[in-house]
């Protein structure tokens, strides 16, 4: 069933990136101040959002772990991180991408690019953490115990434009950021289509995580 | 045309990170795959 679904969304994949990319290059005006550059824009707030839902995925399904114990909840946490750490790593690396000509700098220790690092070590962490742990019941326990600690940084990345001084942009506001409707429409259809990667991506590690775990019990049968 | 050759490294970037990840855990799906079924073929032939 589950490779079944999987297959459905690699189709989905394929049809679903040129379009992205067509709604960014070419559907999107060129920004007027920034010029062409600004099109980074679109696939790294889309990696963004789809980042935080992620870490969202696995805070919930380590709560839902902790109460029924049951090892399909872990899976999708695991899945759900080491997915959502691919596309952070992607938001702090287009970040200072486009930064550079911009603010003519790559990095600056400004609160969004600051605790958008730190969300990423937190989440480094946690797949680290499963790779020491060896005991199955003790890994998915406090792998649980960080995926739902961990999310806290989750929404200090989203309010820090607004609780602290930043030269990040803020698009999350009222007029969707003076955003032109055609840029709007095509942040839109990016993160439609980095939600279908996202959910192909987490059907796939979690395919990993179901024949490890078939594998297993037939190895301990022996 | 200012700075495209931004546009085009975070493009790389983005397209790589996510096509490798992609590739690496098809392969070990397919990998994981065979493993299962050659345990079951070998758990099947053992109880026969």
């Amino acid at each position: 069933m589950l490779s079944k679904v999987s297959r459905v969304f690699d189709i989905l994949l394929i049809i679903a990136v040129p379009i992205g990319l067509y709604f960014a290059f070419i559907y999107a005006p060129i920004e007027y101040k920034m010029g062409i550059v600004q099109k980074i824009f679109y696939f790294h707030v889309a990696s963004a959002w789809v980042g935080f839902f992620a870490f969202f995925i696995t805070f919930l399904m380590s709560i839902i772990f902790l109460i029924n114990r049951k090892f399909i909840f872990d899976d999708i946490a695991e899945a759900s991180a080491e997915v959502g750490l691919l596309f952070t790593t992607i938001v702090l690396v287009t970040g200072p991408i486009w930064a550079k000509p911009t603010w003519g700098a790559y990095w600056t220790w400004d609160p969004r690019l600051t605790t958008t690092l730190i969300l990423w070590f937190i989440y480094v962490g946690y797949i680290l953490l499963r790779q020491f742990i060896v005991d199955v019941n003790q890994r998915a326990k406090f792998s649980a115990a960080l995926g739902i600690i961990g999310f806290i940084d989750v929404p200090i990345v989203f309010l820090s434009i607004r609780l602290w001084r930043t030269i990040h942009p803020n698009v999350v506001q009222k007029g969707g950021g003076g955003l032109h409707p055609d840029m709007l429409t095509s942040l839109f259809v990016c993160l439609g289509i980095f939600t279908i990667i996202y959910i192909a991506l987490l059907l796939k590690r979690l395919s990993v995580s179901s024949l490890e775990r078939r594998i297993l019990i037939i190895e301990e049968k022996k | 045309m200012k700075n495209i050759w931004f546009l085009i490294s975070a493009y790389s970037v983005i397209w790589f990170l996510l096509a490798y990840y992609f590739i690496k855990i098809g392969g070990k799906v397919r990998s994981l795959e065979k493993r299962l079924a050659s345990l079951e073929d070998n758990d099947e032939s053992e109880n026969k």
